[in-house]
């Protein structure tokens, strides 16, 4: 075998990161460009004060809307891009890069398009009404699982939706719900139980497309996060809401099941945020070390500190190549619920890890909220919690290697 | 309205660039980007079309290799082609032998206005949108910082040391406009994707029917710029602001 070996060069891995050129395709490549262009230049700047003053920016979300970055997912005859996964994922790499908040502002909208595509593409009418608008950022459609009981036992609902002649009654209460509460916010994809559970079992399930100026909805005070401070999140309250049969997404007691077993792979767009996250506590450490100095010389010529640097950088890699790995064999089709699991847990440890080591690098500069690292290190923490807790994602590991978990 | 854009395809000015030894100009067998200053000149051209309710916008590029990366992320801003003119006769072009090449390849679509940037981020001679005017016989109105069509009338806003010029001229024109005439847009995932299939013409001199290529311009040698001498220091003994002073009066700055 005659192989020419080529060199990577510092700054194609500071740009890019670690090389996954079997990964992509040219329009991937045209995309990344694209998007990582315009973080550079309109999300960066202002991702500090954004943060600390907890804010969302409607206007940085209308010129995301501009790049399609909301409808990638989508197919191109409801007004989305018709894009691969990998495409979504570069989108949420390259956002939490510099803010995460952002990233998952865009992620939970591409997630919700997508998910009411699958659970009702045959209500071609409908899907016209709201799939275009949401496709471009105008409105905005929540994800509305989580209940106050629930987390990691979400299929513990409580919200019910009861039949009142053609029509349901909604009652019930939603935790935690990202995107309801912006100016953009319109619908809420509600999971409620829709029978009675006489047996002792769980009742069944289905999905609702609920509008949230519906009379009876009330969006409640928005959170005070840890993490993702100008991202938009809001406990959801539901007192009598009554919707027409159409607000029925699919069919009737099968929404939770087919909802999850769809949403695989919305792990690797968190995951892919993971490894956006780690490569910015990277660039920001690396400008921390090689710009300080310590006893006469750059702090990055210490080799305690060049070790943690070092460190950092493989794990952003590793986040990546899980990240991609798994997307691509979505994107061809092959089986991805050993991928899924694995990525999302294998990265975002390796986010909060990073963005650990990155915060004790930068010390009392690392602790200020005005330093990438430090908010890195609050927006690293729910990685490991939202879309299946880490815990979630290794019963999942465990049941396929057969062990009876 | 059908406009014509001049865009050339650069080195990435964020990687280091070399000089040819034999040439001496800059190196240009790695891969290119889209100029910078020209994406003024496409969003611009996008604008204009728009507003005028419908057309076309064609862009024209002159690069080794066949190259067509830059005219590619053009292309995804919305252009709606692209000629590109690549031939090895044409290394070491100068400005006035590139002019000619353009000025032959924008007349093969029609158009009524020819945009161009002010002058390139690598070669800075700034002479090629005033060349190409002059070739194709149509006035020429430098600087724009701001453009507007009506009717068969171009008005210019043309940025000037004082201030501005208000510049009116009449269609077809060729106007060179300024970084911030407009705020170029974002390649969007749509618009990636309907680049893949929008045609790029790539022609030889000979398909030009130019009747010769002779590069006038022969780069005789290039030395490497000076290096800055140091300032001189002065130890602050109290009376440091007047020394301030009068080195700015000096510079007449104050």
């Amino acid at each position: 075998m005659n192989i020419e070996h080529q060199h990577s060069t510092r700054d194609d891995f500071l740009d890019e990161g670690y090389d996954l050129s079997w990964a992509f395709e040219e329009e991937h490549r045209a995309w990344r460009a694209s998007i990582s262009r315009f973080c550079r230049e309109e999300v960066e700047p202002a991702a500090p004060r954004r943060s600390i003053e907890r804010r969302f920016d409607p206007d940085l979300v209308r010129q995301v809307g501009q790049t399609g970055a909301f409808g990638l997912l989508a197919p191109e005859r409801f007004g989305g891009g018709g894009a691969d996964l990998r495409s979504l994922c570069i989108a949420a790499e390259e956002i939490a890069r510099f803010d995460s908040s952002l990233a998952v502002t865009v992620h939970v909208q591409a997630i919700a398009i997508a998910l009411l595509l699958n659970l009702a593409s045959d209500r071609t009418d409908l899907m016209d009404e709201v799939v275009p608008s949401a496709c471009r950022g105008e409105t905005f459609i929540s994800f509305g699982l989580t209940e106050p009981s629930g987390g990691s036992d979400a299929g513990n609902i409580r919200t019910r939706a009861a039949r009142d002649g053609d029509d349901w009654i909604i009652n019930g209460a939603k935790q935690f719900i990202t995107n309801s509460g912006t100016p953009f916010s319109k619908y809420v994809i509600l999971f409620c139980a829709t029978s009675g559970n006489e047996d002792g079992r769980r009742p069944p399930v289905s999905a609702f497309l609920v509008p949230l100026d519906a009379e009876g909805v009330t969006v409640g005070e928005p959170y005070a996060k840890t993490g993702w401070h100008s991202s938009d999140t809001h406990p959801l309250f539901f007192d009598d809401v009554r919707v027409p049969n159409s607000a029925l997404l699919g069919i009737e007691g099968r929404g939770y099941r087919a909802a999850l077993a769809f949403l695989t792979w919305a792990r690797f767009p968190i995951a892919a945020m993971s490894a956006g996250l780690a490569h910015g506590c990277l660039t920001d450490a690396l400008r921390f070390v090689s710009t300080r100095e310590s006893f006469g010389q750059p702090l990055g010529s210490h080799q305690g500190a060049a070790f943690q640097i070092a460190e950092i950088a493989s794990l952003a890699s590793l986040a990546r190549v899980m990240t991609y790995d798994g997307a691509w064999k979505y994107d061809h089709g092959q089986p991805i619920e050993r991928e899924a699991a694995t990525a999302k847990y294998i990265a975002s440890e390796a986010a909060n890890k990073a963005a650990y080591l990155a915060t004790q690098l930068e010390g009392g500069y690392g602790f200020i909220e005005e330093s990438a690292a430090a908010r890195h290190y609050q927006d690293a923490r729910i990685l490991t919690i939202g879309e299946g807790t880490s815990e979630v994602q290794k019963l999942l590991i465990a049941r396929g290697l057969g062990l009876g978990v | 309205m059908n406009i014509a854009v001049c865009v050339k395809q650069i080195p990435d000015p964020a990687a280091p660039g070399s000089i040819d030894p034999e040439s001496k100009t800059l190196r240009r067998d790695g891969k290119l980007i889209m100029d910078d200053s020209d994406s003024f000149g496409v969003e611009m051209a996008l604008q204009l079309v728009d507003k005028a309710g419908g057309g076309e916008v064609t862009l024209v590029s002159m690069a080794p290799n066949g190259e067509t990366s830059g005219l590619r992320t053009a292309l995804a801003m919305g252009a709606t082609r692209a000629v590109l003119v690549s031939d090895p006769k044409l290394h070491g072009a100068d400005a006035l032998t590139t002019a000619k090449v353009l000025a032959k390849a924008i007349q093969r679509y029609p158009f009524d206005m020819v945009l161009a940037g002010t002058e390139s981020s690598d070669g800075y001679t700034g002479t090629l949108p005033v060349q190409i005017a002059e070739l194709l016989g149509l006035p020429s109105v430098s600087f724009a910082k701001k453009v507007s069509i009506d009717g068969a009338v171009v008005s210019v806003e043309r940025q000037t040391e004082a201030g501005y010029d208000d510049v009116t001229c009449p269609l077809p024109a060729v106007v060179s406009v300024t970084a911030g005439v407009v705020e170029p847009r974002y390649p969007s995932f749509k618009g990636i994707m309907a680049a893949k299939s929008k045609p790029i013409e790539t022609l030889s001199v000979a398909d030009l029917e130019l009747d010769s290529i002779a590069v006038a311009e022969e780069v005789q040698a290039v030395h490497d710029a000076q290096a800055r001498q140091g300032g001189e220091i002065f130890e602050d003994d109290g009376s440091g602001f007047e020394k301030v002073v009068a080195f700015l009066e000096q510079l007449k700055l104050v």
